[in-house]
């Protein structure tokens, strides 16, 4: 078990406002976001002297705009904090866990007392995530020039060997779809909070890449959303519960990084991430009261209840059939709508509602006796990461 | 084994993106080019691997040579693009399925091939089975072999 297990938590959370089109530009979403989460927890801005973000702009071969595409930490050096800043960092691995294992680290190691991470996201107009080149390089040579390059036709291909062993789970992804709908009814900051769903409109929404619906696809969205994170004695200290880190991993697993990601065994590198995270957090998934699990296909959903043993392998339409992922069930998951109904803050959405659930702070949406709280990100068969919150340390 | 002819082509399909081809890749799409499949393999452990890479991802050895491989596969799986506009040049080729052919010679060599939908044997949707026998076929594209799978005549 790790050693500094509830020694770092999670004192603030902050977001911007989550809508469709680029109203203000995405660096201001950033200073909304993180003077909130200054603001929650009751320090000012000039207490913050250590960052932390995964900076890229959330689909490949986006424009890096910094303030407008994206927002860098030298963009919030700059633009956003006072300072002086003692620390900062940007992360490629692990996504936004990544640069959260980042602030924790440093924190530990004394770098700095009180970190800002954040996660910036921005939607540019046209088609999301459209590719509009003449040449594709790298390992999109290989799949661009036949029309291949979005990570909505991967999962589409991913979903339908899963169809092929364990069954079709439309039904489940729908159950849960609903579900997260219904969970966003309750969260202000989710982009459809006024648009509940039923099951036959699951059904009847229109096929992006078969089997794939409209409506197992994430919604994006521009957005920022901030944490401050400190030292355990420290967050003792301020005006809110804190929300403790218990374990975090990356997914280290030895394989070809094939263009073609979502062809590993989802199981296998789920299971590789769960064993790190369970292991050094010293929980397990009979322990979660609360799981918020990265949904940018509805299908993740599945893989990551069983790659993260929640339920057995092939079993994750039956778990979510059964009920145990409503609010009211025994393992509610993503408990503010997820990626599919909040939005697309690309996992921090997820990281933001863990730490309200454990530190009793997600008003008409707080799961009952809310001790643990774990976050996957990504999906398994990619690499994927994760932390355990928790409520106490 | 020989490998199948060419494509008719297509003049009224999809504006392909090119392959930008680096120093590494540039031995595949130089037997493409010729109609020939080739993976680069080890010459230590004998493994394949694609996409290429300068070393070899079982055993780290640098010694890789291409190789050329019979062309046929199986089917791993495959899904039908509905959105028009996912793909810039590609509207005109909406609704088209894209698999993933799997290599007779190794089981984790995947190929992604794009194929219209009017293209598909007599049987269609059905002759999409996941483990269906593929075949190789050449596009010759500005320049470029492009190589596609599809399901083999029966």
């Amino acid at each position: 078990m790790w050693s500094n297990r509830g020694q770092v938590a999670i004192s603030g959370v902050g977001f911007s406002e989550v809508g469709r089109s680029a109203e203000r530009p995405l660096g201001l979403l950033a200073r909304t976001a993180i003077e909130a989460a200054v603001a929650d927890c009751g320090l000012t801005l000039a207490d913050i002297d250590g960052i932390a973000t995964y900076p890229d702009p959330p689909f490949a071969g986006a424009p890096r705009i910094d303030g407008g595409s994206m927002v860098s930490a030298a963009y919030v050096i700059s633009n956003i904090l006072p300072g002086p800043i003692n620390w900062f960092t940007e992360v490629a691995s692990g996504f936004i866990p990544g640069a959260f294992e980042e602030a924790t680290n440093a924190l530990l190691a004394g770098a700095c007392r009180y970190a800002v991470v954040w996660r910036a996201v921005h939607r540019p107009a046209g088609t999301y995530g459209r590719v509009e080149s003449k040449g594709v390089g790298g390992d999109g040579q290989f799949a661009g020039p036949f029309g291949v390059a979005s990570p909505v036709q991967w999962h589409a291909l991913t979903l339908r060997r899963y169809t092929e062993r364990y069954g079709d789970p439309r039904m489940a992804l729908g159950t849960q779809a609903v579900i997260q709908r219904d969970n966003a009814q309750a969260n202000e900051f989710a982009y459809f909070n006024d648009k509940p769903i039923t099951l036959d409109d699951y059904l009847a929404s229109r096929v992006v890449v078969d089997p794939l619906r409209l409506l197992d696809c994430d919604i994006p969205v521009q957005a920022c959303t901030a944490v401050v994170l400190t030292t355990a004695d420290r967050a003792r200290d301020l005006n809110t519960p804190p929300a403790y880190v218990a374990g975090f991993g990356q997914n280290p697993i030895r394989r070809p990084d094939l263009v073609h990601y979502t062809q590993h065994d989802y199981y296998e590198s789920g299971r590789a991430l769960a064993d790190i995270l369970w292991r050094h957090s010293g929980i397990g998934p009979s322990e979660v009261s609360v799981a918020e699990l990265y949904d940018g296909f509805s299908p993740s959903l599945l893989y990551w209840l069983e790659a993260a043993g929640f339920c057995p392998a092939g079993e994750g339409a039956a778990f979510i059939l059964d009920g145990h992922t409503r609010r009211d069930g025994d393992l509610p998951v993503n408990t503010h709508g997820g990626s599919l109904s909040q939005g697309r803050l690309h996992g921090m959405g997820h990281i933001a509602e863990a730490a309200l659930q454990v530190s009793g702070r997600a008003g008409d949406r707080q799961v009952a006796d809310c001790a643990v709280a774990c976050m996957f990100e990504g999906s398994p068969m990619q690499r994927g990461s994760g932390l355990v919150l928790t409520r106490e340390p | 084994m020989k490998q199948e002819a060419e494509d008719t082509g297509h003049q009224d399909g999809p504006r392909r993106p090119l392959p930008v081809v680096d120093e590494v890749s540039a031995p595949f799409w130089e037997h493409c080019r010729d109609h020939r499949l080739a993976v680069q393999r080890c010459q230590e452990c004998g493994r394949y691997q694609h996409p290429p890479r300068p070393t070899c991802s079982a055993c780290q050895s640098d010694a890789l040579a291409f190789e050329v491989v019979s062309g046929t596969a199986t089917l791993r799986s495959w899904a039908v693009v509905r959105h028009k506009t996912l793909v810039a040049g590609f509207e005109p080729a909406v609704p088209y399925v894209v698999l993933l052919a799997e290599l007779c010679e190794q089981g984790d060599l995947l190929f992604v091939s794009d194929l219209p939908v009017g293209e598909l044997p007599d049987d269609g949707e059905k002759s999409l089975r996941i483990g269906a026998e593929l075949t190789v076929s050449f596009l010759d594209y500005e320049g470029y072999g492009l190589p596609r799978f599809r399901p083999a005549q029966s």
